[in-house]
């Protein structure tokens, strides 16, 4: 007997037995058997899967022996506990703050990796034939999207549009996913001032309305949970961005009930269109003025249970060609790695392709800077450098000598920078394709041996760029600097998260984002800090997140895994 | 005095080792400083000056050792720069100089030469423009083109006798611009 009287008699009785999700790749709102009296069963991203517990409030209102404990999605009574022994089952005593240890969600499990027919193959795709760039140029290119057989979509050109102007299109029956890509021109506005700060002018169609009504909306106010909206959409990349749906647990319930057919609208908007209503303090905060040419990409089929996926590398680089990548075994570990990644994610890398580029695009690019403030211009050489991305069904990936950052401490080295959350999938050549990975640590094979090393450079490369291509697949960090709750964008509720004050040292409690809404210096959580085995202090062991450290395991949850695989350039096997 | 205190951190790393560096650092702070160099985003200067000087050992441990990537040794440098430049100054000096580190490293050195050694850096710096690895030449030729006049005036000089597609030269234009615009007596 594991649940001991006392817990029963508080407020929470548990995942298992009393108390189980039923669909576990999509968490469930249903306990069963259901809950006992006067407890709920609350099922979101600090419970997933589903446990009964009752809500509190500021920290009062829960039985003796229980603690009001703030977690991700509200104030929940847990039980305190002094080990894992006092705990319902299914729950295991961790930390929590200032409310002592008590009884949590174990954090949820990752997804089992998915066998592979074959190991990648590697080939040489020789020199890519582009002409030296004499000025700042923002292609407006077509998709590839040419689903192999079965087919499991169609391209909608829906062609150039104003901002604010609303537009219709077909989704088929059958219909799981589609995404939206939306290029803008040459003349559009780049930048947006937000609160003082500097975003990229990202494009978003919105709002996007089914035949039987509304279907999203971006927010006016961010009170709802991320992993409840249909879309999550984050300004990353200037002018020219896509948004798949699904990319969240909302999203993922929806794609797999399948969505409505027949007609559709979206409206054609913009980061600077929508601060009309945010007031961002932009002085052309709601400007109609940019244009839009826009896509969209339509999935049928469902969520497939494994898909394939193919690369593009080229090597920007005065140290590796496309010949010697092929034979070399730094570059064999590096694809092994990814491919256990994207294994995790249900997805099977089959063909890599190195390119080498011309010597006026490798004195240009070999050593590259990036910043925020580059990455708000299609203009800057980082931005530029995605465009030489060749026509195709595959991620591109830029493997330059370095990548720098002008603003950071002098000497700073990146090891990887995405082009957008997620990329432009199967429009290559675009500024906000792709993704920029440093091969500076490729040939350091010193501290390799049978594990996962941060002190060997092939797998260091390796996670980098499995990391970036989960971007461009569509994935956000799982945990941010300041933790789960001091930043809000992670819209999959089966992934760990970090909430700081909960898992931090209590010498750096206060200064936890989620404790003081400015605090001068916010404490930052660490890879040991989201290690502890809970829903509410994990994730450290995922491939997203915020760090690359020695606990990294590369791992994906479920609900990652089927965003992945639902983008336009994953192929279901 | 600056120089002072960089010799007696070089001696003291080389009499205790990277190993023994690392086991005077606090728990808490080895958690932070392993976190940091492992972000994937940039970290800056605020978030190292945070962390604090007890961070140095381990930065200097990690910066000079040659099991742990180039790029993980590159962070390490620039954090040690903010937290502690005195204990950077020797690293910097040695790195840059040894022709066996790998190039990132060595650029990374070179690149924080100019705000751990201030006018030290040229006699570092002017004799990298002529170094084998064209990414150290690149980045010394852009890092004297930071410190003014007079590292201007080596970079230039340098170009003249190399071709225009060499990263020296391209850097040098730069600096021509810069050098037309100082009054002639102080060139």
């Amino acid at each position: 007997m594991r649940i001991p009287l006392s817990c029963l008699l508080v407020v929470l009785a548990a995942l298992g037995a009393a108390c189980t999700g039923t669909v576990p790749n999509l968490g469930s709102a249903v306990c069963t058997p259901s809950c006992p009296g006067g407890l709920s069963c609350i099922d979101n991203a600090d419970f997933p899967g589903g446990a009964c517990t009752s809500v509190c409030s500021s920290a009062a209102g829960c039985p003796t022996g229980s603690a009001c404990v703030q977690l991700s999605t509200g104030e929940f009574c847990l039980p305190s506990c002094a080990s894992g022994d006092g705990c319902p089952t299914g729950l295991v005593c961790g930390n929590a703050g200032n409310a002592g240890r008590v009884c949590l969600a174990a954090a949820a499990a990752p997804a089992s990796a998915t066998s592979c027919p074959t190991q990648p193959v590697a080939s040489n795709g020789g020199t890519i034939a582009v002409p030296e760039y004499t000025g700042c140029v923002q292609p407006i290119v077509q998709s590839t999207y040419a689903p192999a057989p079965p087919a499991i979509g169609s391209t909608l050109s829906l062609g150039a549009h104003q901002v604010g102007e609303t537009v219709q299109f077909q989704l088929p029956p059958g219909t799981s996913g589609f995404t939206v890509v939306s290029q803008g021109t040459a003349t559009n506005v780049e930048r947006v001032s937000v609160f003082g700060g500097i975003l990229p002018n990202s494009p978003l169609p919105t709002p996007i309305a089914s035949p039987d009504g509304a279907f999203f909306a971006y927010p006016t106010s961010f009170d709802q949970a991320p992993s409840d909206r249909m879309l999550t959409w984050s300004p990353i990349s200037p002018v020219t961005a896509a948004v798949t749906f699904p990319n969240g647990t909302a999203g993922l319930r929806k794609a797999a009930e399948g969505l409505p057919p027949g007609t559709w609208s979206l409206t054609v908007s913009d980061l600077l269109h929508e601060c009309g209503v945010l007031a961002c303090g932009d002085p052309a905060s709601g400007s109609t003025s940019n244009q839009y040419d826009v896509t969209v990409l339509t999935r049928s089929g469902g969520i497939p249970e494994r898909g394939a996926l193919d690369l593009a590398v080229y090597l920007v680089s005065g140290s590796f060609t496309a010949a010697t990548a092929t034979s070399s075994d730094g570059f064999r570990r590096m694809l092994r790695r990814m491919a256990d990644d994207f294994a995790r994610a249900g997805i099977c890398l089959q063909s890599v392709t190195y390119y080498d580029v011309p010597p006026w695009a490798r004195t240009r690019w070999a050593s590259l800077a990036v910043s925020e403030a580059l990455a708000a211009d299609p203009c800057s050489d980082y931005r530029q450098l995605l465009t030489l991305a060749r026509p195709g069904n595959v991620v591109s990936l830029f493997f330059v000598d370095e990548i720098t950052e002008p603003n950071a401490p002098p000497g700073t080295q990146l090891v990887g920078y995405d082009g957008a959350i997620p990329g432009v999938s199967t429009f290559n050549g675009t500024t906000a394709g792709g993704a920029v990975v440093s091969s500076a640590d490729i040939t350091s094979s010193a501290g390799c041996g049978n594990a996962f090393s941060i002190s060997c450079g092939p797998d260091v490369v390796g996670e980098t760029a499995a990391h970036e291509v989960g971007h461009a697949l569509g994935l956000f960090h799982t945990t941010e600097t300041l933790g789960a709750s001091g930043e809000d964008f992670d819209p999959i509720a089966d992934t760990p998260q970090c909430l700081c004050s909960l898992c931090v040292a209590a010498s750096a409690r206060a200064s936890c984002a989620d404790q003081q809404s400015a605090p001068a210096q916010p404490t930052v959580v660490d890879g040991t800090d989201c290690a502890q085995g809970t829903q509410a202090c994990g994730g450290a062991d995922y491939l997203m997140f915020w760090q690359l450290t020695d606990l990294s395991g590369g791992n994906v949850s479920p609900q990652e895994g089927q965003v992945m695989r639902m983008n336009p350039l994953v192929r279901p096997l | 005095m600056r120089e002072r205190l960089a010799q007696l951190g070089l001696v003291a790393a080389l009499v205790l080792g990277p190993r023994a560096w690392s086991e005077t650092v606090d728990t808490e702070v080895r958690a932070r400083v392993e976190g940091l160099l492992g972000a994937y985003r940039s970290v800056t200067v605020a978030e190292w000056r945070a962390v604090g000087p007890g961070a140095a050992p381990l930065l200097q441990a990690v910066a000079r050792d040659p099991r742990a990537v180039p790029t993980r040794r590159a962070r390490a440098l620039a954090a040690l720069g903010v937290v502690q430049p005195e204990a950077a100054a020797p690293v910097i000096q040695q790195l840059a100089a040894d022709g066996t580190v790998p190039a990132v490293l060595r650029s990374a050195a070179v690149d924080a030469a100019p705000s751990v050694l201030g006018a030290g850096a040229l006699n570092l710096l002017v004799p990298l423009l002529r170094d084998r690895e064209p990414l150290v030449r690149r980045h010394s030729a852009e890092a004297l083109a930071s410190t003014g006049v007079g590292g201007c005036q080596a970079v230039v000089a340098e170009a003249r006798t190399r071709p225009a597609s060499d990263p020296v030269a391209r850097a040098a234009s730069r600096c021509e611009a810069q050098l037309r615009n100082v009054p002639s007596r102080d060139r």
